[in-house]
């Protein structure tokens, strides 16, 4: 027999310890299989039960739960926000399962098993032993046209996608091309008509053919949607207005890199700016192979 | 006298005609909300180029069977066949899917307030040219061309093509939605009340429009109003519908001019003498 | 020789139903034959019938009993149990309606009004505009009004263009309802002129002319209006 105390110690013991990843189990099944119905039709918007986490909506809750869902003890866990592992976001989220599950994070793409991410997906092509996590705000590409998700509903079963065009047609009339330079619609898999979230459309053409899985969680609208390796992803366009990414007249200020997504940052006062790769850990990994071959050079 | 010849060539030729096959054909077609509400037995035909009016007090069920007839909501009894090119179709047998793409290619269908056709918060031209992107056209150049071409047919100042519906008056959005139905070229159009809110110097101009577009490109037209003028002027034939059942119908002029049911004859008695 | 149309045992009876269900007789064992190049005038007092029976023979009133026969080649068309369609089609190219009264259409000018008949019959566009021009000058519409809509029209104006469009096709079969009523004598002459013309190309004519003159000058017979009512009683 334990006596009245010693249950209550057990008790808050085992309170103190929070199951690994944060989410109960049977919470983590329910959303893996969400994340496999999702892989056997891709890119189609599967609901699922979100749970309240100890963040507010906005914040990348629903990145969070799929990253919680399907990481294992062994998973090394990158995360950025922006192309950036060292922003707050960034940071809270990896310190956050570090505390949940004590797993190994890691700044660097490579090393990396998991990959959550707002807004961009890294320079450095993804292998088919990675999962890249997006955190998405609004789920539903047609939402700009349909308000109503019973339409919408039946406008991706019945792919009825014409009217995405419209989008592109007005930013034609505004603005002579098409100016959508973010969460820029594709098809998947030549059926559903996706939003990748709002990653700059630079990164589009790295949806395609991709080696890694990747998974969009909306924590807010609880929606799960999936591009599973190697499959075809294509960016609407005009047959006179074809899909073209953002250009830059510069390289990147600190790697001197030509062909990655460039971040203007202001330096001072009086407007000055440069241009700096997005992705951070590309950006370091370039500026450390430069080092390296000056240094072979001067040895 | 060749010319007589040639006219006296035509009445076989009429006969050829009858032989075509009707457009549009409703058989025993029921919708019933509740006793009364909605329209009971209703059966037409409806052939290339041919404009029938559906008239009527509001609550006689005119603008419910309308939503059936264009394919928007499932009678409870009855079939409806569509016949497109060679192929018949039963317009509530076949898949959801089928039905939306067939209306999408062969139907207009143009709302009593323009702003429920139309996307307001998208330019003139883009609400034109929404239907060519849904039925496949990706050539930008090409859709803006078409989208100038019909607001010159609606007689909207092409200089107006990049401006939201929102801006323009009653008259001119009733218009815009006409060529966003018009734009594919439908076979067959179903309007609601389209001159309803609009003032009357406007609704004879709008009437006017859609008389001329209706012989020009021969379209078939199903016309729900409650204005026997614009039936008279728009209209072979006209149905008559009371609580949901069709009381007359016939040849527009005959229906009008010689009434026989009851209530077609209070309907005609009613309207002001000009 | 066989007749254009027949009309066989045609009565007709105005039911009002919201006037007490008054019954009014206004057809009764109407028989009517016409034949190609001639000119029928309906003959009786006013209220006889005579616009009833013009009206019937168009399929603008529908009668209650009879048989009205339109020759299809070898075969007859029966108007009164026609389908609204094959009216329209008839109408088209077959038989033409002339009255006093033009039904303004917004927007249209006087032209294209006469025109339009003919376009409808796939008469090329030169063509039905040397037509119309030729029928709106023998009318005296002055040239300046042909490209206005006749809405702003004199009644006699109005009325001119109206003949023009009715004449603009040459139908076999031609109702003329009073067209001469209200125009001044030189314009009814010019009138008069157009009958005689259809008449020689062939038409069949069945009208009603109040002018007894003009009923001189068209009329190969008459045909006597039975009072219906008196009938009837």
């Amino acid at each position: 027999m334990t006596s009245f105390s010693q249950q209550a110690t057990a008790l808050d013991d085992s309170s103190q310890q929070y199951n690994f990843a944060y989410l109960d189990e049977q919470t983590k099944r329910m959303i893996r299989r969400a994340i496999l119905k999702g892989v056997a039709i891709p890119g189609y918007q599967v609901p699922f039960g979100g749970r309240e986490m100890p963040m507010p909506y906005g914040w990348g809750t629903g990145g969070i739960m799929l990253s919680a869902s399907i990481l294992g003890q062994d998973d090394v866990l990158k995360v950025i926000d922006q192309g950036a592992d060292d922003t707050t976001n960034a940071v809270s989220i990896r310190h956050f399962f570090s505390k949940v599950c004590d797993i190994a994070t890691t700044e660097k793409t490579e090393q990396a098993s998991v990959i959550q991410t707002r807004h961009r997906i890294p320079e450095q092509a993804l292998s088919n032993n990675q999962i890249l996590v997006f955190q998405v705000p609004i789920p539903e590409p047609l939402r700009f046209i349909e308000p109503r998700e019973t339409e919408t509903k039946k406008m991706h079963a019945l792919e009825e996608y014409g009217s995405m065009q419209v989008k592109l047609y007005e930013d034609i009339v505004k603005y002579g091309y098409i100016a959508t330079s973010y969460a820029y619609p594709v098809t998947v898999h030549g059926r559903y008509l996706m939003d990748p979230s709002p990653i700059p459309k630079f990164d589009n053409p790295k949806l395609h053919q991709s080696e890694a899985l990747m998974i969009f969680g909306a924590g807010r609208e609880k929606r799960i949607y999936c591009i599973p390796p190697y499959t075809d992803v294509h960016s609407l366009d005009f047959d006179d207005h074809p899909f073209s990414i953002q250009q830059w007249d510069e390289p990147c200020s600190l790697c001197g890199s030509h062909d990655t997504f460039l971040d203007e940052v202001l330096i001072d006062d009086q407007g000055q700016r440069m241009f700096i790769c997005s992705d951070t850990d590309y950006c370091q990994k370039q500026q450390a192979a430069q080092l390296g071959a000056e240094h072979d050079s001067v040895s | 006298m060749t010319q007589l010849a040639k006219q006296l060539e035509e009445p076989r030729a009429n006969a050829a005609n009858q032989a075509e096959p009707a457009l549009l054909q409703a058989q025993n077609l029921s919708m019933l909300y509740a006793p009364g509400k909605g329209f009971e037995d209703v059966n037409l035909s409806l052939y290339p180029g041919e404009v029938l009016a559906i008239v009527g007090e509001s609550g006689s069920g005119k603008t419910t069977l309308l939503k059936t007839l264009s394919g928007r909501l499932a009678p409870q009894t009855g079939s409806i066949s569509f016949q497109s090119d060679s192929n018949t179709a039963e317009l509530y047998k076949i898949s959801e899917a089928e039905r939306r793409s067939l209306i999408r290619q062969h139907f207009g269908i143009v709302h009593q307030h323009p702003l429920d056709g139309l996307r307001p918060r998208v330019s003139a031209g883009g609400n034109i040219g929404e239907r060519l992107m849904e039925n496949g056209w990706r050539n930008y150049a090409e859709i803006r061309l078409q989208a100038l071409t019909w607001l010159k047919a609606v007689e909207i100042d092409q200089s107006r093509i990049d401006d939201m519906p929102l801006t323009f008056s009653g008259g001119m959005q009733q218009r815009l939605q006409i060529a966003r139905n018009l734009v594919t070229h439908p076979r067959l159009v179903f309007m609601d009340e389209p001159t309803g809110g609009l003032d009357v110097s406007v609704q004879a101009r709008l009437l006017d429009l859609i008389r001329n577009l209706v012989t020009e490109l021969q379209l078939a037209v199903v016309i729900v109003t409650h204005d026997l003028a614009v039936a008279r002027l728009l209209a072979h034939r006209i149905m008559v519908m009371k609580q949901g059942q069709v009381v007359e119908s016939g040849l527009t002029d005959r229906v009008l001019d010689d009434p026989s049911h009851p209530y077609t004859q209070l309907l005609v008695s009613s309207v002001l003498q000009q | 020789m066989k007749p254009v149309m027949i009309a066989k045992n045609i009565n007709k009876t105005f039911v009002l139903h919201n006037q007490g269900a008054a019954r009014l007789p206004v057809l009764r064992q109407q028989n009517l034959e016409i034949f190609a190049g001639e000119c029928v005038v309906l003959n009786g007092s006013s209220g006889s019938g005579k616009s009833s029976l013009l009206r019937s023979l168009y399929g603008n009133y529908q009668v209650d009993e009879g048989e009205l026969l339109i020759s299809q080649g070898e075969q007859w068309l029966d108007l009164a149990t026609a389908q609204a369609r094959e009216i329209i089609a008839l109408r088209r190219n077959t038989i033409g309606w002339v009255s006093q009264f033009l039904r303004v259409i917004p927007r249209l000018s006087a032209l294209d009004i006469v025109m339009q008949p003919m376009l409808e019959n796939g008469i090329s566009d030169s063509q039905a505009k040397a037509k119309a021009e030729t029928l709106l000058s023998h009318l005296n519409v002055p040239e300046r009004l042909w490209s206005l809509a006749p809405a702003t029209f004199s009644g006699g104006e109005q009325q001119r263009v109206n003949i023009a469009r009715g004449f603009a096709l040459d139908y076999p079969i031609l109702l003329l309802d009073e067209p001469t009523a209200s125009l001044d004598k030189h314009n009814a002459q010019q009138v008069v002129e157009l009958i005689l013309a259809a008449k020689q190309r062939g038409a069949a004519i069945v009208g009603i002319f109040h002018d007894a003159w003009v009923r001189d000058l068209v009329a190969d017979r008459l045909h006597n209006m039975q009072q219906a009512a008196q009938l009837a009683g």
